[in-house]
């Protein structure tokens, strides 16, 4: 059997993330779903999200991509993530620290922080926003 | 070329400065510096290169350059990529493309505007006579 048979991960296989909480970035194997901040010692998850019904949670925290399906609908205090695609409802105030894409169904209520903001026309939106390429501090 | 002037019959240059109210029938196209107030049930745009701070009623407002004020649009708003605006607004609809930059409070809904909160002595008029020696355009009798 030939030495390039083996299905072991090449030492490049690896994504950069930001830190939710220091904002520091750093590099993590791509398929890991947790790690801990090398910086600020503060767990991490990285793994992706989907919520596809009802879901009242008080804290998503994720590096990962966040994504409300159309039936979903989430009610939460505070999203921090990484990303987040919103095709459904959504209550609560966001913090990405990557795009945020809202489609044309969807219904957002809350503040918006994040670099990048992509709203399909027919979006139902309320709240406050910080859309550009250094948001406010998180708190 | 012709098309474009039927959309947007008013035009402020890049190297012209308004101050004051200004309300219009159908369209402006924003290239210069404008301060101060625009009232229209027609179509807003305001170019890369425009300047605008202003609090806006209108029927539509695309924004490309710099804007400073509060936005009301019966019926949308677009962003570009190389807009840059702050102050709330409120519109039916919403489009952002990647790369805008803006923040202020938003509303957006097909109640947004409806159920807009009464504005007191500065509701905008829209049979009012323009300012600015800029008239609206007069609908003409069909023959």
């Amino acid at each position: 059997m030939a030495a390039n048979e083996y299905n072991v991960p090449s030492p490049d296989d690896r994504t950069t993330i930001i830190c939710l909480y220091c904002d520091r970035a750093q590099e993590v194997g791509r398929k890991a779903m947790s790690v801990t901040c090398k910086f600020c010692h503060k767990p991490l998850r990285l793994e992706d999200l989907r919520f596809k019904e009802y879901q009242a949670r008080r804290v998503i925290d994720t590096c990962g991509m966040v994504t409300v399906e159309k039936k979903g609908n989430v009610v939460t205090d505070k999203v921090n993530c990484g990303g987040l695609i919103v095709r459904g409802k959504l209550k609560g105030k966001i913090v990405s620290r990557g795009p945020v894409l809202i489609g044309p169904e969807a219904e957002v209520k809350g503040d918006v922080s994040a670099p990048v903001l992509a709203v399909g026309a027919g979006a139902i939106l309320d709240g406050q926003y910080a859309i550009g390429p250094k948001p406010p501090a998180a708190t | 070329m012709a098309e474009a002037n039927q959309e947007f019959p008013t035009i402020l240059g890049p190297d012209a400065t308004f101050k004051g109210e200004l309300s219009f029938e159908k369209g402006l196209r924003l290239h210069g510096r404008l301060e101060g107030k625009i009232t229209t049930p027609g179509r807003l745009h305001v170019a890369k290169e425009a300047k605008l701070q202003a609090d806006v009623e209108a029927g539509a407002i695309i924004i490309e350059g710099d804007v400073h004020g509060n936005l009301v649009a019966n019926d949308r708003i677009e962003m570009k990529q190389t807009a840059r605006y702050e102050g709330d607004l409120r519109a039916s609809k919403l489009v952002v493309d990647e790369g805008a930059v803006f923040s202020g409070h938003v509303t957006v809904g097909p109640e947004a505007v409806k159920n807009r909160p009464a504005q007191g002595s500065g509701t905008p008029n829209m049979a009012r006579p323009a300012v600015g020696g800029m008239s609206p355009a007069q609908p003409q009798p069909i023959k």
